[in-house]
């Protein structure tokens, strides 16, 4: 990244850029070597600290979560009789994601490399009308979680033009389809590359 | 245990890398690997991605440990946004329009590849699939895979693979005119190298334990209320689910198909309050289509045109004879 490419990385995350250059700004940005890239993670941050959008760098948010999941009534007694003060502020996280555990079975076809050549658990392929369709897995899902929504950080719109309670289903369904629809690294590393890099600005 | 899990994990990358040497590697198999490397290596990594006109710095984090992926992502820009898992949970920590933090459910302690779901042939009627020079991304020696769609059904793939490791350094998504959809970069990765343990970032679901002693309701292994009169080619059903809403509202049923490389899920459930899904929608580089059946909203999800949402969307109907 010479001069001229680092003032139009400025002025890209100044927001004075048109889309054209926007997008060949993002694409010399990103065919740049590594330090060059140092470079704009640091534009970046202080861009987002001169904004007061960011004074939490990389800072794990498991804080939050115990934070926020403080106050959360304990209603594991049936399970856990007497629960340990540490697994106190965890209890409603955990809560949630036990019931959601709970009644999830999968066939292995998928799952597991040594069984993949196992039989599903359960054909449905004669019950759909297609019949190209070899269902690999059949998965049946728990009742919705009873997740107490838990502010975190002042929100962005993500899914535009959507109200609160539509948009959070949304994630919620996205979330299932990233974690059912597999993990092949063809986008990146991560699936749920989406959920965190979104609106920054 | 740790040292097992470790020499494991050790020899896993240096076979890995041993046979990812080799010069006569095929495509096919150069995805194969990346897919087994993303899910059974461990790893840690600074990466930027980009969506349309944005760029975001992330940080992951990603082990194995007793054959159980655990995983933290970060962002390292813009607003704290964080997604966490281990065996049995996903905690994506997103500053949500509501400001929720949305709890998922894992498919099970360790990931899947959609990969193993179709043979090479039937890749190859979907993309045509070819080896680029070799480049240099991070840092490290990367082998370069072109994979074109042969269809504006998917988007095509430019893929630089680790030669060492078999992770993809970097990924394109680009749709049928070229243009980037989106993309990945690792700036700085390191494999089974002093990885940051992460056992303290996901302790708050330590405690998310499966009962494996739960009975499954029998109507939940019932078979599907919906069928598709016709599938856009190259994509077979790889999972269906029912999953329970809430008692008054009924259920929700999910499928998800694939062809190898993209993943759409189709979801059908009783229309709710809320208005549902209607039109397009955009999160990140997936696209969701939603329109009402009856009495059921269908909504579509995925990382592929919408134009192949809307034939998802538009081809189910009722199994009931």
């Amino acid at each position: 990244m010479n001069e001229k490419q680092g003032e139009l990385t400025s002025a890209l995350l100044d927001g004075e850029l048109e889309r054209a250059a926007q997008r060949r700004t993002i694409a010399g940005i990103l065919d740049s070597a590594p330090e060059e890239l140092e470079r704009f993670g640091r534009y970046r941050l202080i861009g987002d600290v001169l904004r007061g959008d960011s004074s939490v760098l990389a800072v794990s948010l498991a804080d939050r979560v115990h934070e926020a999941l403080r106050d959360e009534p304990v209603v594991l007694a049936s399970r856990l009789a007497q629960p340990r003060p540490w697994l106190r502020p965890a209890a409603g996280l955990a809560m949630a994601a036990s019931v959601a555990a709970a009644a999830v079975m999968v066939a292995p076809q998928l799952m597991t490399q040594d069984q993949q050549d196992t039989q599903p658990l359960q054909q449905v392929a004669a019950d759909l009308r297609q019949p190209a369709m070899v269902p690999t897995l059949v998965a049946a899902g728990p009742a919705e979680p009873a997740v107490r929504p838990i502010d975190t950080a002042e929100g962005n719109g993500r899914w535009q033009a959507l109200d609160a309670d539509l948009e959070n289903r949304l994630n919620r369904l996205v979330i299932e389809h990233h974690e059912f629809g597999g993990r092949s690294g063809i986008n990146g590393p991560v699936p749920h590359i989406g959920f965190v890099s979104y609106e920054a600005r | 245990m740790r040292r097992v899990s470790r020499f494991a994990c050790g020899l896993g990358c240096l076979l890995v890398a041993a046979t990812a040497s080799a010069e006569d590697v095929s495509p096919h198999r150069l995805l194969e690997r990346m897919n087994e490397a993303v899910r059974l290596l461990d790893y840690e990594g600074r990466f930027v991605v980009q969506s349309n006109d944005r760029l975001d710095a992330m940080y992951i984090v990603h082990r194995v440990k007793e054959g159980s992926e655990m995983e933290r992502v970060v962002s390292l820009t813009g607003k704290p946004r964080e997604i966490i898992r281990n065996g049995e949970a996903v905690a994506c920590l997103v500053p949500g329009r509501g400001g929720h933090i949305n709890v998922g459910l894992r498919a099970q302690g360790r990931s899947f590849s959609p990969l193993r779901g179709v043979s090479s042939d039937q890749l190859e009627q979907s993309y045509q699939i070819e080896m680029l020079h070799p480049a240099r991304v991070a840092g490290r020696d990367a082998d370069q895979i072109l994979i074109q769609p042969r269809d504006d059904l998917r988007f095509g793939y430019r893929l630089f693979i680790d030669r060492a490791s078999a992770l993809p350094l970097r990924s394109i998504m680009f749709d049928g005119v070229q243009e980037v959809v989106s993309q990945t970069m690792f700036v700085e990765l390191r494999v089974d190298q002093a990885i940051t343990p992460i056992e303290h970032d996901i302790s708050a679901m330590q405690v998310a334990q499966a009962d494996p002693s739960a009975p499954l309701p029998a109507e939940r292994l019932a078979p599907p209320a919906w069928g598709f009169s016709e599938l856009p080619p190259g994509f077979q059903l790889n999972v269906h689910r029912r999953k329970l809403i809430a008692p008054a509202v009924g259920e929700r049923e999910h499928f998800v198909f694939s062809d190898g490389l993209a993943s759409v899920s189709v979801y059908v459930q009783p229309r709710t309050d809320d208005g549902g899904l209607s039109g397009v929608s955009r999160l990140g580089n997936a696209n969701a289509v939603g329109r009402p059946v009856g009495d059921h909203e269908v909504i579509v999800v995925g990382e592929v045109p919408v134009k192949t949402l809307h034939w998802f969307a538009r081809h189910i109907q009722s199994a009931a004879p």
